[in-house]
């Protein structure tokens, strides 16, 4: 049987996209998307408002970051994921290989192995959103 | 340039196996296996302690379960999370494709102890992982067969592709567990 590979890769994260992830960030509240589980959580906070080493980004909102990053790393929230997935996951790649708006040390590498590394990064951290998510839910009320 | 399917599809699971997966979970305590994050979750739990609908396994231990899921499904913890990769995901294919041992949720023997079920795990992962390694390209296009159902006529290395995406999906859920647990407020 002939493997149409382009298909599998696309349809690796398609399938989790369109079945699993997307549908579980549906109606996704600001209270969740900012909630912080545990205390001294990294988040994106409104600008002046973040007490990180770093408060990243352009608009009335930054992100927290430290370089290095701590050990242990601090817990990150939905907000923190998402902003993870849209701009280190997929923006910056998007950027290098498919002509999108802005380097890469798998230059050597043949784009099948960094399709398949982007799938399991967005893989992982989509299953954080979603246990985030469902703690959220279950939280005792505070 | 010739691409080496075989080795672009283990190495997405290898990678996350040996990188992040594997050593996040070294010296998991017993305390963390069991941990309850939330109010009523699912676990595993030494037989006759369980108070969900369904209670299975064949030893000291069983699995909590319902048939069907409620809505919305209860959180599950480490234990029964590792579970799912250990029967679910691992043992039962390697099962059904690569001659590993016969392996389903009502029979298996779950761990009572968070060392005994990385032995489970690391049990599943290598049979696993070696029987896709053995895979050559006309292996990798074979149809899965009967034991995948609806998916019986497509091609194995879209299996391959789901156990890695399954996989990932649930050691990352393990891995955001162990961060909660080493910071949650003490009781």
């Amino acid at each position: 049987m002939g493997i149409d590979w382009i298909h599998q890769l696309h349809d690796q994260l398609d399938r989790y996209w369109q079945r699993q992830l997307r549908p579980r960030l549906s109606g996704l509240a600001d209270e969740e998307y900012f909630w912080e589980p545990v205390p001294g959580c990294w988040n994106v906070r409104r600008r002046g408002e973040s007490t990180a080493p770093m408060a990243i980004g352009a608009g009335e909102f930054t992100v927290d970051v430290a370089i290095p990053d701590p050990d242990p790393a601090p817990v990150t929230t939905i907000a923190w994921r998402l902003a993870h997935i849209i701009v280190g996951v997929l923006g910056d790649r998007t950027a290098n290989h498919f002509g999108g708006p802005a380097a890469e040390s798998w230059e050597d590498a043949p784009m099948t192995q960094l399709v398949l590394h982007i799938n399991r990064e967005k893989i992982h951290h989509g299953a954080e959103v979603c246990l985030l998510r469902d703690l959220y839910l279950h939280r005792a009320v505070g | 340039m010739d691409i080496d399917w075989n080795h672009q599809l283990h190495e997405q699971l290898e990678w996350h196996w040996r990188h992040h997966l594997r050593p996040r979970l070294a010296g998991l305590t017993d305390a963390e296996y069991f941990w309850e994050p939330v109010a009523d979750c699912w676990n595993v739990r030494s037989r006759g302690h369980s108070a969900a609908p369904m209670a299975v396994g064949s030893g000291d231990f069983t699995i909590d379960f319902a048939v069907p899921e409620p809505e919305p499904a209860p959180v599950t913890t480490i234990a029964w999370r590792m579970a799912h990769i250990i029967v679910g995901i691992f043992g039962e294919r390697a099962a059904s494709h690569f001659g590993g041992p016969a392996m389903d949720y009502q029979s298996f023997g779950y761990a009572g102890t968070a060392a005994e079920a990385l032995g489970q795990l690391d049990d599943g992962y290598l049979r696993w992982s070696e029987g896709v390694r053995g895979l050559d390209a006309e292996g990798l296009g074979r149809p899965c067969g009967e034991a995948e159902g609806p998916f019986a006529e497509h091609p194995m290395a879209e299996l391959v592709l789901h156990i890695n995406r399954e996989t990932i999906h649930h050691g990352a859920e393990l891995c955001l567990l162990r961060d909660l647990y080493l910071r949650r407020a003490e009781d």
